[in-house]
């Protein structure tokens, strides 16, 4: 440590008021990014780690009383429930891949190309995400509703078809909550993919044409490739929001039929508000941060990788 | 370079929001070691401060909707509470009680100084160390001798008393006077030929379901209430839950009673099909179909009788109960009930004025007619408003002198013909049981998903599921039970 400084002293002593310096030169700029910073602080960051931290503690209420290691953890891993929450989980974004992945992109590249009532389908494909979450999850009840008065097995009597369990039949309970979930949120995604549509270069499609490519073609080598970033990232954002699915089943189905809708945070707020367990409910929300780091990493690899070869 | 400064940036910031954690922390043990003191709101400090006439501001968590019309009634309580303690300010806050909401109102210390809860609820309030040691002042006012010592022992933890038992409820049967008529299912004096035993109970409802088309039996699956409920079908049918054996929990319902007991449900849903189209549901939908004539018969308890009337406009009349029907075995009706709490946060004089609030409404061990007053006033507005009075459940004071005073009270303002209430409230040949008691509300969950699945599934197979069920139940609670 000391032989540098003495090599070099008049560079040592010159390295704090060039650093001061610097911070004085963006002074305006640090104290604009204040506010946002104390916001972030109190309101993210802080309960993030608070969080974090009381996961490894005993808890009573949400106050701290022994620090007991990874006991948390174990408990909540070892639950007979907790194995099959979290193929559920997985299954609930399998599900929304298949189900909800495609469709904002065909929506929007339909809406695209029309060449009228542009707007009005664009506002008609939102509309549904305007619905308050709760009030739409319990509309979808109401229609799934079991019995020979519910209004999608009317309408599959007046088709002459059999009546569903809809819900209540656990194999189709996953996908119906996914399928609620498409219909209430794939019209922002889709006003997404229709920005990002209007970015793309129409010389491309005018060459491709001229080259005589046909609309499949066109959508495959101009379309998809140019809008392949947006893609990944809302595939990203919709495996973490669908990965903590809460609401849906809550409100739904309750985790039932005997714990095929159980997901990761729906366990969580049962230990929270049913037990008054945080310390277990926060180790839920950590296992369920850890999941969806690492995917995302992956995920991220995977990209890189394929972007370079 | 510029990555660089970001980490760094980023590990600052790491540091910082640590620091503010740390300090979050600190104040949380504070909190938890000083009783809650720094929690207290400003008016226990102004309280707290207080010698002598100093006002006391005391929060009431016990006070009716704005849009209910028991609200003048109150209104008159409150005058005479502020006359009679003109130190003593009343704050008056509509507090009902939902698991969503306690924590996040008791955590940051809103809760209003007396709320009310039901019995599945204490154990864990108490264990978080939300609600105040109450025992000085229930011996001070003579309620720890009379209230009624089992649902008293539902309070109180290591001898200490936590809250007061206001009334509680044994599960019955309640019957739609309806449907019953319109099935031929009336005696000729009007009254539903009760079931005996679930067999019967089971006949009982096809014939209504026959008969009217509507569901004959109301089970609920969800929000621990499929697993609570069937505590007393599974009881009658000679299934244990939870057995103490040598120092140890073990659980017990894989019993052949208990997959008898399970036989029974899948049976109501599939050989019978009595059940509503939609499993899914709990007692809030039951006030619904019960309340506009789409069910015949469901468990309930005299503490819900107004609901539906309440919120569905049935008719007071609509409505009969009897005491459950047996089983195989025994005949056994679960019990609980509800109670009110002082939160952690209340001074001795806080909790005073609770007192004294309680009183003025009638809630005392007194049977002078001042103390009687209150509850006088809340039948004479319930009769008002075309609800049920004169049927009653458990009663809270076991004093001989109260519980007669309190009967006179009833049967004068009574509006409905008890005939077709009397078999509930004699509920002769019934043994009462409280809940289990280890981890009661994981075992309602982990029932909830049992009676779930033989409801959806008719392959299900209840002998697999019961075994599956136990031996989660012992892993995941009754071996870390002390």
């Amino acid at each position: 440590m000391d032989t540098p400084v003495s090599r070099t002293p008049v560079r040592f002593e010159a390295k704090p008021a060039k650093w001061k310096r610097w911070l004085l030169r963006d002074f305006p700029s640090w104290l604009l990014i204040v506010p946002s910073l104390l916001l972030f602080i109190v309101f993210h960051w802080q309960p993030l780690i608070s969080g974090f931290v009381l996961s490894f503690f005993q808890t009573k209420g949400y106050n701290a009383v022994k620090f007991i290691g990874l006991q948390n953890y174990i408990d909540v891993v070892s639950n007979s429930v907790f194995q099959q929450t979290v193929v559920n989980t997985f299954l609930y974004v399998a599900w929304s891949l298949v189900i909800g992945f495609t469709v904002p992109i065909a929506v929007a590249v339909m809406i695209n190309e029309m060449r009228r009532m542009q707007s009005f389908f664009k506002f008609a494909v939102y509309f549904p995400g305007m619905v308050p979450g709760i009030a739409g999850a319990l509309l979808w009840t109401f229609m799934f509703d079991p019995g020979p008065g519910g209004l999608l097995n009317m309408l599959l009597a007046k088709l002459g078809l059999p009546m569903s369990e809809w819900l209540q039949n656990s194999s189709l309970t996953i996908p119906l909550i996914i399928l609620t979930m498409t219909w209430r949120g794939f019209g922002g995604t889709a006003i997404l993919y229709m920005a990002s549509l209007q970015g793309v270069n129409h010389e491309l499609y005018e060459a491709a044409a001229i080259d005589g490519a046909g609309i499949r073609q066109r959508i495959r080598h101009i379309t998809i490739p140019q809008i392949s970033s947006i893609i990944g990232i809302l595939l990203i954002l919709q495996i973490i929001g669908v990965f903590q699915v809460l609401y849906e089943p809550l409100t739904m189905t309750e985790g039932g039929p005997n714990n095929a809708s159980m997901s990761l945070m729906l366990m969580s707020y049962h230990y929270a508000f049913r037990y008054f367990e945080a310390g277990r409910s926060l180790a839920v929300g950590v296992i369920t941060f850890v999941l969806l780091a690492v995917m995302t990493a992956l995920y991220f690899r995977l990209n890189r990788k394929s972007n370079t070869d | 370079m510029k990555k660089r400064l970001g980490m760094t940036l980023g590990a600052a910031m790491l540091l910082f929001a640590a620091t503010a954690c740390s300090g979050g922390g600190d104040t949380g043990k504070d909190g938890s070691a000083g009783g809650g003191d720094g929690k207290s709101q400003p008016a226990t400090t102004a309280a707290g401060a207080g010698g002598g006439k100093q006002e006391i501001v005391f929060a009431n968590g016990d006070w009716p909707k704005a849009q209910d019309k028991k609200l003048p009634q109150y209104e008159d309580w409150k005058k005479k509470f502020e006359a009679d303690n003109p130190n003593i300010k009343m704050k008056e806050e509509n507090f009902q009680y939902d698991t969503n909401t306690f924590l996040p109102k008791a955590e940051s210390g809103q809760l209003p100084n007396l709320f009310g809860t039901w019995f599945t609820e204490p154990k864990k309030i108490i264990n978080a160390g939300y609600a105040a040691d109450i025992t000085d002042m229930m011996k001070r006012y003579g309620y720890d001798k009379a209230l009624n010592p089992a649902m008293l022992e539902l309070v109180r933890k290591d001898g200490k008393i936590y809250g007061i038992p206001t009334s509680g409820y044994y599960m019955g049967l309640w019957y739609n006077v309806n449907l019953f008529k319109q099935a031929g299912l009336l005696d000729d004096k009007g009254i539903p030929k009760f079931p005996r035993t679930y067999d019967e109970l089971a006949q009982t409802a096809k014939t209504i379901k026959d008969k009217t088309g509507k569901a004959g039996f109301f089970f609920p699956t969800k929000n621990n209430q499929g697993g609570w409920q069937f505590m007393t079908i599974a009881w009658s049918y000679g299934a244990e839950f939870e057995k103490q054996a040598g120092g140890k929990w073990q659980a017990a319902f894989n019993s052949p009673e208990a997959v008898q007991a399970l036989q029974y449900m899948k049976d109501l849903k599939w050989k019978y099909n009595v059940l509503t189209d939609n499993i899914l549901v709990e007692v809030n939908d039951m006030f619904r179909l019960f309340g506009t004539d789409q069910v015949g018969m469901a468990f309930g308890s005299t503490d819900w009788m107004n609901t539906p009337i309440n919120d569905y406009k049935m008719s007071k009349d609509n409505l009969a109960m009897s005491a459950v029907p047996a089983g195989p075995k025994a005949r056994i009706a679960l019990t609980g009930g509800n109670l009110m709490m002082f939160s952690n946060n209340s001074t001795p004089e806080q909790i005073d004025a609770g007192f004294k609030w309680l009183k003025i409404k009638g809630f005392s061990p007194e049977v002078d007619a001042n103390a009687l007053k209150g509850m006088e006033e809340t039948l004479a507005s319930d009769k008002g408003l075309n609800r049920i009075v004169g049927p009653h459940g458990m009663l809270a004071w076991v004093n001989p002198e109260r519980v007669d005073a309190e009967n006179a009270i009833r049967d004068k303002y009574k509006t409905v013909n008890l005939d077709l209430w009397n078999d509930y409230m004699k509920n002769d040949g019934v043994t009462l049981k409280p809940e289990e008691p280890i981890n009661a509300q994981e075992l309602y969950k982990t029932l909830d998903a049992v009676v779930q699945a033989v409801l959806t599934d008719k392959n299900a197979d209840p002998k697999a599921l019961l075994d599956k069920a136990a031996a989660d139940f012992q892993r995941d609670y009754l071996d870390k039970a002390k």
